[in-house]
């Protein structure tokens, strides 16, 4: 009777936690973007950046940030939450090697429910388009999302977990590595 | 009637002496237990012989060999575990030049034992000499190779500590410059937003 009891109870936890289980891994899926389908264009690219770090490497990562140093701290602060981290830029010598085909995939994922288009800013004049999107949960970010093209480049941000977007505005000043983006050096003309 | 037949079954055949023992055949003799064992002077006794010897110190060294895998087993699971919460680096591995040919410092002396067994005659010489050597000189070598398994661990240990050093330095150099493109990208779009406003202010 007892084992009965026992079994029953195992089964009922089993039960109730594979849905809950397949629930979180979806939502987690949701979150992360594919980003495979611009893998192509690292051999067009003059300068690329791809970045890929999962929940792992982002623990053993944040082992290796010396806090006594105010740069690797502000990052300290700011992988708190971080689920993962994937980054993919490219920088192409002549304008027209990437199409409008290859970001359209990275919409269309953007479209799926839980995805809000914050802020779209686009420049005519200098074919300049940013984009950002953020997947809220209440007050709490799960996720965001940033695709910035121009004729030379094409970046697209991907970071899953719940992340402090002020904390992560004030990083590129601490930093303090200016002109690597193109849009930064436009702006400064 | 013919005797000799009758008492050794030479001679001229009886008839009547046939017909009798036919007629007395079922009650003839037959032997139904086994034959008594004869006697035996004196069973083998039990000797101290080489093949023993041989046999007991093939024992002795198995034993030994066991125990003494299993203290530096333990006593090397102990160092690794502390090793790893103290942060200690092992030492790097030195190999032991010269492996065949082990000295002869141990617990058992060969040659007092032989001295020894002179005196009391119990046995020969040549066997003891060479169980004693025998199982000092793989005593030795059972040392050698553990410590060369334990330094040849340590070693791993210290490689996978080491790859996974590169790979922390590798993912916090990705995780900075991936946090400043992301940093920068979100900074753009705010300056574009403020520059967009300051022109057209809202009146």
């Amino acid at each position: 009777m007892k084992s009965v009891i026992t079994k029953s109870l195992k089964l009922t936890c089993l039960l109730f936690l594979v849905p809950l289980f397949a629930t979180i891994t979806a939502s987690a899926q949701d979150v992360r973007l594919q980003l495979d389908n611009l893998n192509k264009l690292e051999s067009k690219a003059g300068n690329s950046v791809d970045v890929t770090l999962d929940g792992a490497l982002l623990q053993l990562a944040g082992k290796f940030l010396d806090i006594n140093k105010p740069k690797e701290a502000a990052v300290k602060e700011v992988l708190a939450g971080l689920k993962g981290v994937y980054v993919k830029s490219f920088e192409f010598d002549k304008e027209g090697v990437y199409s409008a085909t290859d970001v359209d995939s990275i919409h269309a994922q953007l479209r799926s429910p839980g995805w809000t288009r914050m802020v779209g800013v686009k420049s005519n004049k200098e074919g300049e388009n940013v984009e950002f999107y953020m997947m809220m949960n209440g007050n709490q970010v799960n996720g965001i999302a940033v695709i910035a093209t121009d004729p030379k480049q094409l970046t697209v941000v991907n970071i899953v977990g719940s992340i402090d977007l002020e904390k992560l505005l004030k990083l590129s000043g601490k930093l303090g590595i200016p002109d690597l983006d193109i849009d930064l050096g436009k702006q400064k003309k | 009637m013919n005797e000799d037949y009758l008492w050794d079954k030479t001679g001229e055949r009886d008839p009547e002496i046939e017909r009798l023992e036919r007629s007395l055949s079922s009650l003839r003799y037959k032997r139904t237990s086994k034959p008594l064992p004869l006697p035996v002077a004196s069973r083998p006794q039990f000797r101290l012989n080489s093949t023993w010897l041989a046999a007991a110190a093939a024992i002795a060294l198995l034993i030994f060999a066991g125990g003494l895998w299993l203290a530096l087993h333990r006593s090397n699971s102990n160092e690794q575990s502390n090793g790893i919460a103290g942060g200690v680096v092992p030492e790097p591995i030195e190999f032991p030049k010269d492996v065949s040919v082990p000295p002869t410092v141990g617990t058992v002396n060969p040659t007092v034992q032989v001295a020894e067994d002179k005196k009391s005659d119990r046995l020969p010489e040549t066997i003891t000499s060479r169980a004693s050597h025998n199982l000092n000189s793989s005593t030795q070598s059972v040392e050698r190779m553990q410590k060369i398994a334990l330094r040849v661990r340590n070693k791993e240990r210290v490689l996978r500590e080491e790859e996974t050093i590169r790979k922390g330095e590798l993912a916090k150099e990705q995780l900075i410059k991936a946090l400043q493109i992301t940093s920068d990208k979100l900074n753009a779009v705010q300056k574009k937003i403020q520059g967009t406003q300051e022109h057209n202010p809202i009146s």
